[in-house]
């Protein structure tokens, strides 16, 4: 009977963190979340001594992270980054999904391999979500900007709506800006002439 | 821009001169002129041509929200890309270690780098091994030490002849530590921001140079740049080495005091560079050959006093660095404030984007970064150092480059560094070039030509590779 593999899964995003960690236990690992920044940080890593720590790639954490893998660290965790040179299209899925990992050098790459593969799926589903959500809102927000400015064109210059919005659409293409960056503009400089 | 900048006012001038709604202010002129291009009257500015021959056009490029991303972003704002055919998305990425790993399995075509990553990477340091190469020096200089109040306090008890010193040594860092050690104090903990920063070879140097050994004597950690003024007000660390404009804002808090910048540690030190994996410059060389020649542009159009003041309004934008002008601002139009209830000190060459051969990537300074790799103990193999710097330091590409552009370029890949304390001129040249000042603060001189000596002549270092299978490699 192999022993529990123990993983540190450090991510600000607790919503994230905890169905990742779920779907660690799932597969049988001891799963920790830990939440610290800078030198506390890497005294949490250290002190759980753990086979895998999986990581938010958008963390600048990430780079503190890093020095468990400088020879001269004061830091003695046998931990390098995941990297399964058998199977480089992993690594690319992982960068990916936003999910980092730096594994024990001991471990073999089959049992990696898992708590890899589970971390990737949950942060990908996560973030689908997520975009999926961010999508939503932020067209409902553009949408707001470009009427606003689509109305102050139309009493300004006594355009149709549908002139309005042509002339929005060209001159944001012309610039090569986006429509809501532009219409954005136009509200402040219609503020601005009152 | 300016061209069409001046047809919307001309066009606001008629347009909107006859309603009388316009004060002369330059702000409202700017916002009635979006108003006014408006008008389908408008002609489109075309798209500029010049793509042809090259293998790909739309890139994404990576830089980390820093003062120094400015050559790459003024290349896309100021119009230098799309003068060569590109279409360049900027990414801003959280950390050198995203950076580099989305450049080796290319989801990124290029990046803002520290001038070691490509180094690293290509030889394996504490990375996946990837071939990865520069043609363009992204800057010199830009960084600096800095410590709590309570750390420089001890020092100018321990030391105040030492610390009278301009630049400032690490003796009186030094006493500190021995009556530190005498008492049985645990070593204190300074930070950095990557293990192969030109930051942690920075602060290496200046503290070994005082016999202080950085991996014992003290703590030395990776943290984040945002995170350093944090950690340094809740004494989680005493000091640091970072990039601005994390100097500052300690010193602007009242929480700390800048000892030394880079500057004053190596005149015109390098700084980022513009790295590429191999593979990718293989497969897209005139792709690459014009992004190297848009960033030469736009490295020389940063670096002129005039434009720094765009180059700080453009930079500080929230896609960018993200930061308030003002802030941006200290470190880019040449001066330094050390300490809070002091007036800011000139530095005029504390940020250089071009002047002084500043884009050119010397293959010596990449041979002085493996030096301090193998000084340090990351590099444990022995290697032919010149010939590694050869082939990631490509001045040949830039050479290509700048002949395109027709911009003067060094002839010669190598540079002694540490014998001009006043302006040069360098005459290994397509045309003369000026140069700055390149001592040490030590007064130490490299020469890239007598590495084992260079290497030998350090009194303070944690070296694994053999020295006689370094020495035979580098005969």
């Amino acid at each position: 009977m192999k022993k529990n593999l123990k993983v540190l899964v450090t991510d600000q995003n607790k919503e994230r963190a905890e169905i990742v960690c779920a779907a660690l236990q799932d597969i049988g690992c001891e799963v920790r979340h830990i939440m610290e920044e800078g030198p506390a940080f890497m005294a949490r890593v250290v002190s759980h001594n753990p086979d895998v720590v999986i990581i938010d790639a958008d963390s600048p954490d990430r780079d503190t992270l890093e020095q468990v893998q400088d020879v001269n660290t004061i830091y003695p965790c046998p931990i390098v980054m995941f990297t399964d040179d058998a199977r480089p299209q992993k690594i690319a899925e992982a960068i990916d999904a936003g999910v980092s990992a730096y594994v024990s050098d001991t471990l073999t790459q089959e049992r990696v391999q898992n708590v890899m593969d589970v971390a990737i799926a949950r942060f990908s589903s996560y973030s689908k979500l997520k975009a999926e959500l961010n999508a939503a809102q932020n067209a409902l927000e553009e949408r707001k900007l470009t009427d606003r400015a689509k109305g102050i064109l139309m009493s300004r210059k006594g355009m149709s709506e549908p002139d309005a919005h042509k002339a929005l659409r060209k001159l944001a293409m012309d610039r090569q800006m986006k429509v809501t960056d532009l219409a954005q503009e136009i509200i402040k400089a219609a503020e601005l002439l009152g | 821009m300016p061209e069409k900048r001046n047809k919307l006012s001309t066009f606001l001038q008629t347009e909107m001169g006859r309603r009388k709604v316009i004060r002369s202010s330059a702000k409202a002129a700017g916002a009635a002129a979006t108003l006014a291009a408006i008008s389908p009257m408008m002609k489109t500015a075309a798209w500029a041509a010049g793509s042809e021959g090259l293998e790909k056009t739309k890139l994404s490029l990576g830089i980390i929200p820093l003062t120094d991303c400015a050559p790459i972003v003024i290349a896309k704002e100021k119009g230098f890309f799309k003068k060569y055919g590109l279409d360049v998305n900027v990414s801003k990425e959280a950390s050198w270690a995203n950076i580099r790993d989305k450049v080796s399995i290319g989801a990124l075509d290029g990046a803002h780098m520290l001038a070691g990553m490509p180094i690293a990477a290509s030889l394996g340091v504490g990375a996946i091994k990837k071939p990865t190469i520069t043609g363009f020096s992204m800057d010199l200089n830009g960084n600096a030490i800095t410590v709590s109040n309570d750390l420089y306090d001890r020092m100018m008890e321990a030391d105040p002849e030492a610390m009278k010193e301009s630049p400032v040594s690490a003796r009186a860092l030094k006493k500190v530590i021995d009556m530190d050690k005498a008492a049985g104090k645990p070593p204190m903990t300074f930070a950095q921001v990557f293990p192969v920063s030109t930051h942690n070879y920075e602060i290496r140097y200046w503290m070994a140079a005082a016999g202080i050994d950085p991996d014992k004597d003290v703590r030395l950690i990776v943290i984040p740049p945002p995170q350093m003024v944090a950690n340094l007000r809740a004494k989680n660390i005493v000091g640091y080495c970072v990039g601005e404009p994390w100097n500052e804002r300690a010193v602007v808090l009242g929480i700390g005091r800048t000892l030394i910048t880079n500057y004053e540690i190596w005149n015109n030190n390098p700084e980022k560079v513009f790295g590429v994996n191999e593979e990718w410059a293989e497969k897209h060389p005139n792709t690459h050959l014009a992004l190297l020649k848009a960033l030469i542009e736009a490295g020389r159009w940063a670096d002129k006093p005039e434009n720094r003041m765009e180059v700080v309004k453009i930079i500080s934008r929230r896609s960018y660095v993200n930061a308030p002008e003002d802030v941006v601002k200290m470190s880019m139009t040449g001066s330094f404030k050390y300490v809070k209830n002091e007036a800011p000190r000139p530095l005029p060459d504390f940020n250089v984007f071009y002047r002084y051969a500043a884009t050119y990537p010397w293959e010596s300074h990449a041979a002085w970064f493996i030096s301090q790799m193998i000084r340090w103990g990351q590099i444990s193999e022995p290697l032919d150092i010149l010939a590694a710097s050869k082939k990631i330091y490509r001045a040949d590409l830039y050479a290509e480059a700048a002949k395109a552009v027709g911009v003067p370029y060094p002839t010669s890949n190598y540079k002694i560094e540490g014998t001009h304390a006043e302006p040069w001129t360098l005459t290994d040249a397509s045309s003369p070039i000026p140069m700055g000042p390149d001592k040490f603060f030590d007064g130490k001189v490299y020469d890239p030509s007598q590495l084992i000596a260079y290497l030998q002549s350090f009194k303070v270092h944690n070296m694994k590779v053999p020295m006689d299978q370094l020495m035979a490699m580098n005969a």
